[in-house]
């Protein structure tokens, strides 16, 4: 009961409530937020309307259960937005936009081309791209943003990368007193929070849990999660219940949105505006990778090396359906874990209508097996 | 049962890549091929045929190094390298048509491919994991047109285990003049790759050749999607939807510009008699745009739209997109040819080509074929819809699968294909 008000208290408190500035959305971890923040803006990540009522005529039923959640919202116009920046992460965010750009008139809509390769040529096409991503935001804006502006928002969106990475190292090493869907949730919360006033709060949060630690520190085998956008509460609640003892992920709404910061150099005080791209350019570019990227060789060699380091037994992947980059990706993942004896359990669910039953029962029976 | 169905037959029979080597080693020598080529009732049908099966005993051959291409790179390329191009997606289309395709996607489900996925890339992949195909010295992908390819033909560079010889051509979504910059940088790059693959290097003066034949090609080609614009009679069973494999993959070569000079003099030759004919006006046919794909396999579509006095004038595959080459310019012209693709970036890019089509051929329809699992197509249908309704083209939207047929509803595609054609009131 006790941990349960910690994280309710904190969930309630002034500055981690939703923030008061003009809203930009975004949909992709591949978004650079530093442009929107340091041209006053408050970055949000659309997280959609579970309640998919008029998507269904907009979309094919076979189609991205996010990006249909994602159109519900933009289509009531839910999260009051001032512009929404879309990237070509997918084919499915590609006609999200379109769907945006042709029935939202009233919505200042961009398309940022992210790249698949990440070679210096890709890295310099990248940050050009990201001129016009800041051109875009200006136009909303009437002005010209700084490099002291965006310099100053580097390094924001940097102490928020350090300290979601350090909650959540602590969280797999079990040094919290917080269950797995209280980690998500605030996980979640964070896409769309990046003032001083939450990183704060988020600092403080964090060395409160830290002395509450009660947590039963028998470790049962190691699990790591691997999948796309999961935010089904019921299905980190789910786990809770079993008792997964989760050491490690590489989600959409966690490390890949968090691991890596902006490398800033120490004399930056005189950097012009491309630089000061080229660097956000960088940090994008090699962050831990969506599978929708080219080189899948790589991803894998990440996920195993965090697969070696955590002393990981079992890896649950979970898609959201229709997903195509994830989903091709799921025979070579099985494989290449098979030859490392790691087992992996298959999940493909909804953005909403969890089915709980099936689920449960599938992770008891891999849970059981480890 | 008829020579072709007994080869086919034979072909299910041998699922074996040693098996479909020797089989091609006999039927694409030329006095078979020929006689062979005289079995089709059009002279666009045996060309057709006669240099799909050329195109693929080449590769096969192991005479000369082997590409795997996704569909929408600039086949160009490939023959300016000296390498045998094999299209996996378009193979599957063949493992549609050789009543392969339960075995091959059975395979896929087998290797834990999801049924979600597109089944062009499904049933390639399982042709792969049965070892069908020639074995590929690279493999070549890009994110033009979907998502699939990369991911898929990933997989096959794992199979082969040459993951160090998989490129993926990053085709941006824009297009301006950094972009044609960035992408013809990628293809020159990739050139001097492969030509240490081949061991041949780069050649610039047979990239100039090669791009020269292209305009020749394009040249044909743009003169029989002129002739069809006024077309109502064709040859018998012509279906332009045949043509994806010469269309993509022969740019370049002296079998496309024959190919397309014949089939446009064929062409031509009806649509002379048809002026003559004075009956032709009496009852014309309904004009149907066809959007996307078509089942490969047996099915009945053609039929039901011919008996309902429908026809298919012109089909979006078909749609000469990009502006004539640059011979002196070869990386910038590829990149050109790769930024011009309607399915590139927006769907705004879609529709103008859509709309130009239907304007073009004065359509009285168009037809959607929403394949399962292809999310960059039918993920707009809701908008090619409303666009063409602005312009007084009412849209079909027609879901099935080209390559499954265990996936496609004939009963369902019938009921709406009729439904669809008493609206258009025809019959």
């Amino acid at each position: 009961m006790k941990n349960n008000l910690i994280i309710e208290d904190f969930l309630k408190e002034k500055g981690v409530q939703k923030e008061k500035l003009k809203k930009i959305g975004w949909f992709c971890t591949y978004t650079p937020e530093e442009l929107i923040t340091a041209s006053g803006f408050s970055p949000v990540r659309v997280m959609g309307n579970k309640n998919t009522v008029k998507s269904g005529s907009y979309f094919p039923i076979n189609f991205c259960p996010y990006l249909k959640s994602a159109w519900e919202s933009l289509l009531a116009s839910e999260d009051g937005l001032q512009g929404a920046v879309f990237t070509d992460s997918c084919d499915g965010m590609r006609r999200l936009y379109d769907t945006a750009e042709y029935y939202l008139k009233d919505l200042p809509v961009f398309m940022l081309n992210v790249p698949r390769n990440t070679d210096s040529r890709s890295i310099d096409f990248y940050s050009s791209n990201l001129e016009d991503m800041l051109v875009f935001i200006e136009g909303i804006k009437g002005k010209q943003t700084s490099n002291q502006d965006l310099l100053k928002a580097l390094r924001l969106h940097n102490r928020k990368r350090n300290l979601l990475k350090e909650f959540s190292t602590s969280f797999f090493n079990n040094k919290y007193s917080l269950d797995i869907s209280d980690y998500y949730r605030v996980m979640e919360i964070s896409l769309s929070r990046t003032s001083e006033t939450f990183l704060d709060k988020l600092q403080s949060f964090k060395e409160l849990i830290s002395k509450n630690n009660n947590k039963d520190k028998t470790r049962k085998p190691g699990i790591m999660i691997i999948g796309n956008f999961i935010t089904e509460q019921k299905l980190w609640k789910m786990f809770t219940d079993l008792d997964v003892n989760l050491v490690s992920d590489d989600l959409c709404v966690s490390s890949r949105y968090y691991q890596g910061p902006v490398r800033i150099p120490s004399f930056m005080e005189g950097a012009d505006r491309k630089k000061i791209l080229h660097l956000i350019a960088e940090r994008y570019l090699n962050k831990p990778a969506c599978m929708r990227m080219s080189d899948m060789g790589s991803k894998i060699s990440q996920l195993k090396k965090e697969a070696s380091d955590n002393d990981i037994r079992g890896i649950i992947f979970i898609s959201l359906k229709f997903c195509d980059n994830v989903i091709y990706t799921f025979p070579l993942i099985r494989k290449e874990f098979a030859g490392l004896k790691i087992p992996v359990l298959y999940l493909e669910i909804e953005y909403s209508n969890f089915s709980e039953g099936q689920s449960n029962t599938r992770t008891q029976a891999f849970l059981e097996m480890l | 049962m008829g020579i072709k169905e007994k080869i086919k037959t034979n072909i299910q029979r041998n699922l074996d890549q040693r098996y479909f080597r020797r089989l091609l080693g006999i039927i694409a020598t030329r006095p078979v091929l020929f006689a062979y080529g005289n079995t089709f009732s059009s002279i666009s049908d045996k060309y057709l045929n006669i240099f799909s099966i050329e195109s693929i005993r080449d590769a096969y051959s192991g005479n000369k190094p082997v590409g795997f291409g996704s569909i929408f790179l600039p086949y160009e390329f490939f023959n300016a390298m000296g390498v045998s191009p094999l299209l996996p997606e378009v193979m599957a289309g063949f493992t549609a048509g050789l009543g392969l395709s339960d075995q091959t996607v059975k395979k896929a489900s087998a290797r834990w491919y999801s049924q979600d996925l597109c089944t062009f890339h499904r049933s390639a992949s399982g042709a792969v994991e049965l070892d069908l195909f020639p074995r590929p010295d690279f493999i070549l992908c890009t994110n033009l047109a979907c998502d699939a390819a990369q991911k898929s033909f990933y997989h096959y560079a794992v199979n082969y285990n040459i993951q160090n010889r998989y490129y993926h051509l990053d085709v941006p979504y824009h297009y301006n003049s950094r972009s044609l910059r960035y992408l013809a940088d990628q293809l020159e790059k990739l050139a001097e790759k492969i030509g240490d693959i081949t061991g041949k290097g780069v050649d610039l003066d047979r990239f100039a050749e090669t791009i020269e034949l292209s305009n020749e090609f394009r040249k044909w080609a743009v003169k029989l999607n002129n002739v069809r614009k006024e077309l109502l009679t064709y040859p018998p069973h012509f279906n332009g939807l045949n043509f994806i494999l010469p269309f993509h993959a022969f740019p370049g070569t002296q079998q496309a510009v024959k190919l397309y000079k014949n089939i446009y003099l064929e062409l031509d030759s009806f649509l002379q008699k048809q002026r003559k004919d004075p009956d032709i006006h009496k009852n014309p046919p309904k004009k149907i745009l066809w959007l996307h794909l078509k089942p490969y396999y047996r099915n009945e579509i053609s039929d039901i739209l011919e008996n309902g006095n429908c026809r298919v004038v012109f089909e979006e595959i078909n749609y000469v997109y990009w502006p004539e080459l640059d011979p002196s310019r070869p990386f910038e012209s590829l990149a050109l040819k790769m930024l011009s693709h309607p399915l590139r970036g927006n769907i705004s890019n879609r529709t103008d080509a859509i709309g130009k089509m239907a304007e073009e051929y004065g359509v009285d329809g168009a037809i959607l074929f929403t394949h399962w699992g292809c999310r960059q197509s039918n993920g707009g249908s809701r908008i090619i819809k409303d666009y063409l309704k602005s312009r007084g083209v009412p849209l079909l939207v027609l879901d099935g699968d080209c390559v499954d047929r265990a996936n496609s509803s004939t009963g369902q595609i019938k009921t709406r294909l009729q439904g669809y054609m008493e609206i258009l009131n025809c019959g």
